[in-house]
């Protein structure tokens, strides 16, 4: 933030809530952006991981119907009352964990994951970048150079450049790119199939392992679970931009499930089919050299929106829920922090990145469906949809201060639903328990946290009049300033 | 934005929050047969999930 006369940037302006002229995005806008999101490395590397426990018809129903269940839960937990309200995310999250509990779940949550993924998405585009390289014969293959994290480092300085720009450049930048991106996938996707051939890729097993296949189906399902339910409040942050419900959340949706699938399927086939889900690795071979290095350009260019629409969401959530010294640095300044904590990750851990890829993401998972089943509660039982903006963004004692600033009641019923999780599931090693088979872990984790949070809540915070809970004296003197009920 | 805005994060949180009290907001809340329609699809693929599993 600027000091002296200066007016404050509109990018830091905009993680406060929205104003109904800044929430002008259409049905169009909001599909272009999310596929932007969803269209990048992660999908293939998701596609491949599930290509790791099933073969392609189980794997395609896990891809298709756990990201549709993940993120339905998803909206009714968080995004459809984040997008109502035009809040932050993790603003939102105030009204169940308090304002120093959201916080807390922020730092691992965005401080711990958004570094990670950004790592994830320039590491590969560097390594497209490198291979775009060699092929132009720019540079000789034995070159000795670090090519690809030098790549890599400036697929971050070109998404730092376009993330501070704010959110007209994310939509602008994601109304240009996304049909380059939706051709590159469903031309992978084709490329892939020609190749290797309907039946071998439909007769092609995963790696052996010891359980059975309902077991592995429902290990894939999860999977996708938790990769849905891991957009938590990045989609959320950017949902609110949508001008009408209806076409954000449909923009939102389609743009997440089935334009997912292109990258998801193809990096599905080709795991199966030719024992990698990295596209760098078979594109060039697969399609020709001229195709290959055009795909691999646009491979780039879906990192970069990715990655951009990443920046953007968290950023939003860093500069909200970390203070005044966080503000002081700016919309900007906090991009090139996380993009400078990406660099490092990117020099020391590249290669644990990958091979940790799958029980990193799970182990986030655990606690995202937690999360989910505190705010479900909250939402839908105790609060019935109500929340006071106002009080959501007084951090100093107003209706959601609980106790200290934390909810114990709601930190309690996270700790359960983690627990739910792990016993359902151990994330790192991948075991299963024999209930898991029928149950998944996510939904169970989200079922125990919205019990554990709602008998609390009646039994202890409502009882003492904390958390502005309908109910309580404090709460009905605070919804006279709440959102009218419709 | 159209509207001047004020130098100070505090001060524009509380510039918002007025004008959003005062503002004729349109209706942010996801029609009925969406929302239901939202529920049906996120139910109905974990039940497909199952039966995938059954046969």
């Amino acid at each position: 933030m600027t000091k002296g006369a200066n007016r404050i940037e509109a990018a830091l302006a905009e993680t406060l809530p929205l104003l109904p002229e800044e929430r002008s995005w259409s049905f169009r806008d909001m599909l272009a952006v999310k596929s932007g999101l969803s269209i990048a490395t992660w999908g293939f590397l998701f596609g491949g991981a599930t290509g790791q426990l099933v073969g392609f018809v189980d794997g395609f129903i896990a891809l298709f119907f756990g990201t549709a269940v993940g993120l339905g839960i998803l909206f009714f937990a968080l995004l459809l009352p984040v997008y109502r309200n035009g809040c932050e995310s993790f603003v939102f999250l105030r009204s169940a964990f308090g304002p120093i509990g959201a916080s807390l779940l922020a730092v691992p949550l965005v401080l711990g994951m958004v570094p990670f993924s950004a790592a994830i998405l320039s590491t590969m585009a560097g390594a497209a970048t490198e291979e775009v390289l060699i092929g132009l014969s720019l540079f000789p293959a034995d070159s000795g150079l670090p090519l690809a994290a030098i790549m890599s480092f400036a697929v971050l300085g070109v998404s730092f450049l376009l993330a501070a720009r704010g959110s007209d450049t994310l939509r602008l930048f994601n109304l240009a790119t996304v049909p380059l991106l939706v051709l590159l996938s469903g031309g992978l996707l084709a490329a892939v199939f020609i190749e290797a051939g309907w039946d071998t890729i439909l007769a092609a097993a995963p790696p052996e392992t010891r359980w059975d296949r309902p077991t592995r189906l429902m290990l894939a399902v999860e999977l996708n679970i938790v990769a849905a339910i891991s957009w938590f409040g990045l989609v959320g942050n950017l949902m609110r931009y949508g001008q009408s419900a209806r076409g954000a959340t449909w923009g939102t949706w389609i743009g997440l499930v089935p334009v997912s699938l292109l990258p998801a399927t193809a990096g599905l086939a080709s795991s199966l089919a030719l024992g990698s889900p990295d596209p760098v690795q078979w594109m060039t071979p697969l399609v020709g050299p001229v195709l290959g290095l055009a795909m691999l350009l646009i491979l780039i260019l879906a990192n970069v929106s990715s990655a951009v629409g990443l920046l953007q969401g968290n950023v939003t959530t860093i500069i909200q829920n970390f203070g005044a010294p966080i503000r002081q640095l700016g919309f900007a300044g906090m991009t090139g922090i996380l993009c400078v904590i990406a660099c490092l990750i990117i020099w020391f851990a590249t290669d644990a990145l990958y091979a940790r890829f799958y029980s990193i993401t799970a182990s986030f998972g655990a606690i995202f469906a937690a999360c989910i089943g505190v705010l479900l509660a909250d939402r839908l039982v105790l609060r019935r949809s109500k929340v006071d903006l106002a009080g959501l963004h007084d951090t100093a004692g107003g209706p959601y201060a609980f106790w200290l600033g934390v909810n114990p009641a709601a930190l309690i019923a996270l700790a359960v639903g983690f627990a739910a999780y792990i016993t359902l599931l151990e994330p790192v090693s991948q075991t299963p328990n024999p209930a898991f088979r029928y149950l998944s872990a996510s939904l169970p984790a989200i079922a125990a946290a919205f019990a554990v949070h709602l008998a609390l809540s009646r039994v202890v915070t409502i009882r003492a009049r904390r958390g502005g809970y309908p109910g309580g004296r404090q709460a009905k003197l605070e919804i006279v300033d709440a959102e009218p009920a419709e | 934005m159209s509207r001047p805005r004020p130098t100070s994060f505090d001060e524009e949180l509380e510039r918002r929050l007025a004008i959003l009290a005062r503002c004729e907001e349109p209706d942010r809340r996801l029609p009925r047969t969406d929302t239901i329609a939202l529920a049906a699809i996120t139910a109905g693929c974990f039940a497909i999930v199952l039966i995938a599993q059954a046969l």
